[in-house]
């Protein structure tokens, strides 16, 4: 996580240095005009690059408390998701808008089944209101794999529900997590799995 | 040597499994599971923790297990209310016959299908039928291995023991 | 013929009949096993069956005294009748005994009771109680009591002179047994000595003639001979006297008595050659007897009448010295006896020490004087006068152990009373310091708390301190400002937060069920001891608050005691004084008696003597003319 945010930043910075040096460049054919016009627009440019600046700054002291956060979230996160290096762990979380009775999640790595996990009306509430369930924990080489995750359920109309994605993905050294969240932001009343991925 | 030594190995992994079915559970942890019930929903045994729970292996093959049923559905009906819960647990293939002999035998207490034979599996079920007791704090307290008229008298004992604790 | 065994089966048998699911009572005597249900009770019992009456009846009475008998309360008033009764207190007995026999209690048990009551009544001569008793008397009574209880009716008729009634009676009694024997002879005693001897010839003779199969009818059929013998030598039939007399036996205790009177029989008829057989045989015996003494005035009595003069005149002399002698004896005798030795020797000689009313001397004690008294003891007045020492000399030694226990009681209740004023500020200070009542008002709003939080579900309530740390570590990041910025870190940080928050909540929820019921069941224990706590506060209050009381109380009842004691044993003391002047009267009275008839005996051997002197000097003064 800390080192995407670094290129980002890099690449944030150049970006905002990038900004600022062509203004100078730019001269007028019509003197006065130009000048006139090329000193309004040394104003305007003036003062859309304070506002810029400003705007800047902001950024770069949220990221900083961003970063700061990220500091406490990874202390936080060893304590409540302790993954050991080598293994991958993979989360199940739901976010729907109809209502929608979560039976049963299974997983399969390369093809081998790894997880059926099935939720009681007590358990599929509970993600209903917000909590993540951890289904499995993997031990995978560095490398690529593949990962299908089917759900069942039922929906409002008690019609039975069956939905399956599909996720490559590599390992590489450290821990990862892959959040399967089961959500209908995309398609209404229709949820399907959204992953998310980090490490 | 190689085979004497697989099969040494071989029978007394026999005779071990054999022997464990009945004592290597008791005082254990009960292996927590999760199965599709009779009526649609999942029920897990872990959920159960604070009632005492008694946990029946059945086939619809199994005649010892006709007699049994009801005698358990009558534990079932007068305990519940005060902490008693009873998962039968089916072990056949086809579920479709074990719901005709539930609803033969009129039988009002959950019942878990486990055609994959995972959880049965799980608690090393080797004979018809298997009564496993838990107790409130989710530890595997009594294992019977097949049924005998005279059988409920014990579990009714060792049933209302554990209530009482 | 009230035997100590028949007592305690009769007491056995009361309490059989009262005890819940006790088997039916036998015709026989054999007590029934009884059901204690009383530590109390089975105490006394105890003590019942060692006959040791004294201490069953003290125990009943501090058993009823604090309530201690409610099982056996009824069962512990009979048994108390029957102490009383074994004990001597008749009268306490009787009135009890009255009081409790109503209708509810069964028959034969009731009429044994009256039975038992009507023969002490009649052996301490109450008779027209006794009659009043054998009145009440039912059907229930099993034959040989019966039979006895006739006998009894016979003896009461007889002691009341009725002896018409008495006769008729005997006539209308079915079967001969050894009941019907005693009354017999009775009646016949009775009838001669009211002078009717025709009839109590016939029903003296019908005994003499039985054929005994115990000692005991043995001795009646001697008695019986004895009394018609006498009956019929007094009534001038000599002839027809020598035959019932003969039929005594030699070696019996009558003898003497029968050869006396046989020889008198023979002397009546001038047989005097005859009449010195048996006298000469009983001359030999025990001088002790007056039958022997007798015979040794009617032996020169009989020589006199042979013309046997000098010989006469050396058996006076002989008797007169003997006389003498025997009456020094009687005389050291009634010295030892007024002295009060002899009888607190015969009270150290009991080696049980035990009381009751059928306790009877086993042997005689050592010494001269035992063969005196031999003849005492058989008396009734001496018997009892002897029984009411024994029991008051247990009283003197119960008392003077019970003063020196007041002692060590005193010692033990200040020992008590300084430790319990030791120990007292120090439970106060540590039951004010447990806010009792605080607790329990915790523990409840704790029940409600948790009902709440079971109602709404509310996992993170039972979140243990870390878990609810990083709760609120995780929500208050959530709430940072820079998370809201539109850009993708903040998004992905956001999602991260989620997702850690999210774990967290599942793993609450999951616990949530388990939890809540081991805070419940924690909870239930800490009611319990709470409860335990409050009870036993209580205890403790309330014993402070009795104890001082308590102290009081003991105080004033062991102190009080002291003198009382006191007063008991000295009043005991002078009874016993009492009762020894007592029998020592009548042991003097007797030995006197005694003195007295070999006095008359000595004085006839005089004149006798005087007389043959007197003849012989008018023979020798004529020889001489």
């Amino acid at each position: 996580m800390s080192r995407k945010l670094l290129t980002s930043l890099a690449a944030g910075l150049a970006l905002a240095f990038a900004v600022t040096v062509p203004a100078q460049e730019a001269a007028s054919p019509d003197a006065d005009a130009a000048r006139a016009a090329s000193m309004a627009r040394d104003a305007e440019d003036a003062a859309s690059r304070d506002q810029f600046r400003q705007l800047d700054q902001d950024v770069q002291s949220l990221k900083k408390e961003v970063l700061d956060l990220n500091r406490d979230l990874f202390l936080l996160e060893e304590e409540l998701l302790f993954p050991a290096n080598s293994q991958v762990a993979f989360f199940i979380s739901m976010d729907v808008g109809e209502y929608f009775k979560l039976d049963s999640v299974s997983l399969k790595i390369n093809g081998k089944e790894v997880a059926n996990y099935l939720y009681t009306d007590r358990e599929a509430g509970s993600l209903l209101r917000g909590g993540v369930h951890r289904v499995h924990m993997a031990n995978l080489k560095t490398g690529d794999h593949e990962l299908v995750a089917i759900f069942t359920g039922q929906g409002p109309h008690t019609r039975d529900y069956r939905r399956g994605a599909t996720l490559n993905f590599s390992k590489g050294i450290g821990a990862k997590y892959v959040e399967l969240e089961i959500t209908d932001r995309v398609k209404k009343q229709q949820p399907e799995f959204v992953i998310k991925e980090w490490e | 040597m190689k085979i004497r030594n697989l099969l040494a190995g071989f029978v007394f992994s026999v005779f071990a499994a054999s022997s464990l079915a009945s004592s290597g559970l008791t005082g254990q942890p009960a292996p927590d599971f999760a199965l599709k019930s009779s009526t649609g929903a999942n029920l897990r045994l872990s959920e159960y923790r604070g009632d005492v729970v008694m946990i029946n292996f059945w086939a619809t093959w199994c005649g010892p297990c006709r007699q049994e049923m009801p005698l358990l559905d009558e534990l079932y009906s007068r305990y519940q209310r005060v902490g008693f819960n009873l998962l039968g647990v089916n072990i056949d293939d086809d579920s479709n016959r074990a719901m005709a002999m539930i609803n033969e035998l009129g039988v009002s207490f959950p019942v878990l299908f486990d055609a994959s034979k995972e959880v049965s599996r799980l608690y090393q079920v080797d004979a018809m039928p298997v009564t496993v007791i838990v107790d409130r704090e989710g530890n595997v307290r009594h294992v019977h291995q097949g049924y005998k008229p005279g059988y409920e008298q014990k579990y009714l004992d060792q049933v209302r023991a554990l209530l009482r604790e | 013929m009230v035997t100590r065994r028949a007592i305690i089966v009769c007491c056995c048998l009361i309490l059989a009949s009262l005890a819940p699911g006790s088997p039916a009572l036998a015709g026989k005597d054999d007590p029934a096993p009884i059901v204690v249900k009383e530590a109390h009770y089975g105490e006394i019992l105890f003590y019942f069956f060692q006959e040791d009456y004294f201490p069953a009846i003290v125990r009943v009475l501090a058993a009823q005294d604090q309530g201690r008998l409610e099982e056996h309360a009824a069962e512990a008033e009979l048994l108390k009748g029957g102490l009383y009764l074994s004990y001597g207190h008749h009268l306490e007995a009787a009135d009890i005994f009255e009081r409790l026999l109503a209708d509810n209690v069964n028959p034969e048990v009731r009429d044994r009771t009256w039975f038992f009551l009507a023969k002490i009544w009649r052996q301490r001569g109450y008779l027209d109680k006794a009659q009043q008793a054998l009145d009440n008397i039912g059907d229930g009574l099993p034959k040989d009591i019966r039979r006895e209880a006739t006998m009894l009716q016979a003896q009461l008729l007889i002691d009341g002179g009725k002896y018409d009634a008495a006769i008729a009676l005997l006539q209308d009694w079915k079967g001969k047994t050894e009941w019907s024997r005693y009354a017999q002879f009775n009646l016949g005693v009775a009838l001669v000595r009211s002078g009717r001897v025709g009839e109590a010839k016939k029903i003296l003779e019908e005994l003499g003639d039985i054929d005994p199969w115990n000692d005991e009818l043995t001795s009646l059929r001697d008695k019986a001979n004895l009394a018609l013998g006498y009956a019929l030598l007094q009534s001038g039939q000599p002839h027809a006297a020598k035959e019932p007399l003969q039929r005594v036996r030699l070696e019996g205790p009558f003898s003497n008595k029968a050869l006396l009177g046989v020889g008198w029989a023979d002397a009546e008829l001038d047989r005097y050659q005859r009449a010195l057989v048996p006298w000469m045989e009983l001359r030999g015996r025990d001088l002790l007897d007056p039958a022997v003494q007798e015979s040794m005035l009617a032996i020169p009595y009989a020589l006199a009448s042979l013309d046997s003069i000098s010989q006469a005149a050396d058996h006076y002399l002989n008797a007169v010295e003997a006389f003498y002698e025997e009456s020094s004896r009687i005389d050291r005798t009634i010295n030892h006896i007024e002295s009060g030795r002899f009888f607190d020797q015969f009270i150290s000689d009991d080696p049980l020490d035990s009381t009751g009313w059928y306790w009877r001397m086993q042997s005689l004690p050592e010494g001269p004087e035992a063969r005196y008294l031999f003849h005492l003891l058989a008396t009734h007045e001496f018997q009892e006068g002897l029984k009411n020492y024994r029991d008051l000399s247990y009283l003197w030694k119960n008392l003077d152990r019970w003063q020196q226990s007041v002692d060590v009681y005193a010692n033990m209740l200040e020992t008590r009373r300084l430790a319990y004023e030791e120990r007292l500020p120090r439970v106060r200070e540590t039951l004010s310091r447990a806010d009792l009542d605080g607790m329990v008002q915790r523990k409840l709003e704790f029940d409600a708390l948790l009902n709440d939080i079971e109602q709404s579900g509310d996992w993170l309530a039972l979140a243990n301190e870390r878990e609810f740390e990083m709760w609120g570590e995780i929500t208050g990041l959530e709430k940072t400002p820079a998370l809201s910025a539109n850009i993708p870190e903040a998004e992905e940080v956001r999602d991260k937060i989620r997702l850690l928050k999210g774990v967290l909540q599942w793993g609450l929820e999951k616990d949530f069920g388990d939890r809540l019921w081991r805070i419940r069941r924690d909870l239930r224990e800490t009611g319990e001891a709470l409860v335990e706590t409050q009870r036993a506060r209580r205890q403790v209050d309330e014993s402070m608050r009795n104890q001082p009381l308590e102290f009081h109380a003991f105080d004033d009842r062991v102190y009080g005691l002291e003198p009382r004691i006191e007063t008991m044993k000295m009043r005991v003391g002078d009874a016993m004084a009492e009762q020894r002047a007592f029998l020592q009267a009548i042991a003097v009275g007797e030995l006197q008696a005694q003195q007295r008839r070999l006095d008359t005996y000595t004085v006839q051997a005089r004149f006798a003597l005087a007389a043959i002197y007197d003849r012989a000097a008018t023979v020798t003064e004529a020889a001489v003319k």
